[in-house]
């Protein structure tokens, strides 16, 4: 690991996302429901992906799901993320918000462990830096039955 | 309106080197560019449509004043865009020679390949902030094609393994040993499922291709290169329910196909790209070549090879001749010499149609898809 680590590329305090970094300080996920059309969709953007109606609103989700892809990434993406590998990189499809698929890591358990449509929770990671203050990335984690 | 049979890949050059430290991207464009005319019996006064990234800063550099000028930047699949943007400018009139050019320093000048940088809000904050580059993005959907038809690593090495044999009969690809698929299991695993010997080359390069119209194609020094169909599509997550294994060539295969009037069974050579070998497999599943799910037994055995049902990749491909980062020019290239039955040491015989599918962007998200099917005559 170098000595002074880049910073992991983070837009979050862009008032587009923000507000989804923001939900997960709080360990809340927020997904974009269309308040016309109620289209739900996987990126937090502006502007319905489907009507492109601006009346795009958070909805707040449980956070439950399964994996509908995953790799056990071991090659480094780069020098913001040297310190992490290997790290899982996974789609995770939310059991509600119509079963979009959010692109996400797996933490909290052995690569080895992970199978495509295991159950997963997510969980939050707080991060923080100069640029954007604090914010909170969403991973997830396998679901135990008590969640 | 149909641009079949109406304009012609006249002239091309691919650029030898894979590793040059003395070139620039631009002096990679201008030599492929003097030397596909050379090869076309052309001069550099007769191009008035110029196909490249650099738009205006490679006319300054080759000194030129095209009067048509196509950027198109959708990827390593950009030269089948090209292909398809020359031919339907050309069929209207908006000029009549072509130059489409590359040049890539990716090897030599490459820092950080494939490193993720701070972009936009929107879409990084929710990709690029895992750390989601290329490799893993390719190796997410390998898992998922796995997953839902049982698709092997055996398999997927397999087209690395025929690939290679291709590429043992050129004598500028990087890799030129034979390899079993024993050697590509053991390579080391670099995002699972995918190990490195399913992972294309990272090299310096580059290539030009001139075309024309039919009529002014036939005065020319070479055989002509006819452009039978062209398919252009982009796909994307959509609102986050796209099937992983399904790439854009499900949808621009078929518009190529049909604009060319031909079938599967008419094609003698295909040049898929090749980025990883799990890209071979989902085009050639996409394009129709196989059907869905079933591309993994499709590939097996000598499937690719020159004797094989469909001679895939006959350069040695990204995977084993030269990647400099967008190898959609070399689909082109190398189906062309293909069709003109010069390809020394390892030509499909009595070869007729050729299919080139170029992708760009990365699979699991946004990438392009460009099909063009080409014919040494006009059926």
């Amino acid at each position: 690991m170098s000595s002074n680590p880049r910073p992991k590329p983070v837009p979050t305090n862009h008032p587009e996302v923000a507000p989804y970094f923001q939900a997960g300080l709080r360990n809340e996920l927020r997904i974009k429901k269309c308040g016309d059309c109620n289209t739900f969709q996987a990126y937090p953007q502006k502007n319905c992906g489907n009507c492109l109606s601006r009346n795009n609103i958070w909805i707040r989700v449980s956070g439950k799901g399964k994996i509908y892809s995953y790799t056990e990434v071991r090659q480094t993406p780069g020098p913001a993320f040297a310190a992490d590998v290997p790290f899982v990189l996974a789609f995770v499809e939310l059991d509600e918000a119509d079963g979009i698929r959010i692109m996400s890591r797996i933490v909290d358990v052995d690569p080895r462990d992970v199978y495509v449509e295991m159950p997963v929770q997510v969980v939050f990671e707080r991060r923080e830096d100069e640029a954007t203050g604090a914010y909170a990335v969403p991973n997830f984690k396998p679901a135990t039955p008590r969640e | 309106m149909s641009v079949k049979g109406k304009a012609a890949i006249v002239g091309i050059h691919e650029y030898e080197a894979r590793f040059d430290p003395e070139a620039s991207i631009l002096s990679i464009e201008a030599d492929c560019a003097r030397d596909a005319l050379e090869d076309a019996g052309l001069q550099k006064e007769d191009v008035d449509g110029l196909f490249s990234h650099r738009g205006f800063t490679l006319g300054q550099y080759l000194n030129l004043s095209p009067k048509h000028v196509d950027t198109t930047s959708v990827g390593g699949g950009s030269y089948e865009f090209f292909v398809a943007h020359a031919a339907a400018a050309i069929a209207a009139g908006q000029c009549e020679v072509a130059l489409i050019t590359y040049g890539s320093t990716n090897r030599s000048r490459g820092e950080q390949r494939g490193v993720v940088e701070p972009r936009l809000p929107w879409p990084d904050a929710v990709e690029s902030i895992y750390g989601s580059q290329t490799l893993g993005l390719y190796a997410l959907v390998a898992q998922r094609h796995m997953h839902e038809f049982g698709t092997t690593s055996e398999q997927l090495a397999n087209i690395a393994v025929q690939t290679r044999q291709h590429a043992s009969t050129n004598p500028f690809a990087v890799m030129r040993d034979p390899i079993e698929i024993e050697d590509v299991l053991n390579s080391r695993t670099v995002s699972t499922p995918l190990h490195l010997f399913d992972c294309c080359l990272v090299t310096d390069g580059g290539g030009a291709v001139i075309m024309t119209s039919a009529e002014r194609a036939k005065d020319l020094k070479k055989k002509p290169i006819y452009v039978l169909g062209t398919g252009q599509a982009i796909a994307h997550s959509g609102l986050g329910d796209r099937d992983l294994t399904t790439i854009a060539a499900a949808q621009s295969g078929p518009r190529a196909f049909a604009e060319a009037g031909v079938t599967h069974d008419d094609i003698d050579i295909a040049m898929i790209y090749d980025s990883f070998t799990i890209t071979v497999l989902t085009t050639l599943e996409s394009l129709g070549f196989a059907p869905k799910g079933e591309g993994g037994r499709f590939v097996e055995g000598d499937t690719l090879s020159l004797k094989g049902k469909l001679p895939t990749n006959t350069d040695g491909g990204g995977l084993s001749s030269n990647h400099p980062g967008e190898r959609g020019m070399f689909l082109l290239l190398e189906a062309t010499r293909q069709l003109r039955h010069e390809r020394e040491g390892n030509q499909v015989e009595d070869a007729k149609i050729a299919i080139a599918h170029g992708t760009g962007g990365s699979l699991s998200l946004r990438h392009s898809g460009g099909t063009i099917i080409l014919g040494n005559e006009v059926p």
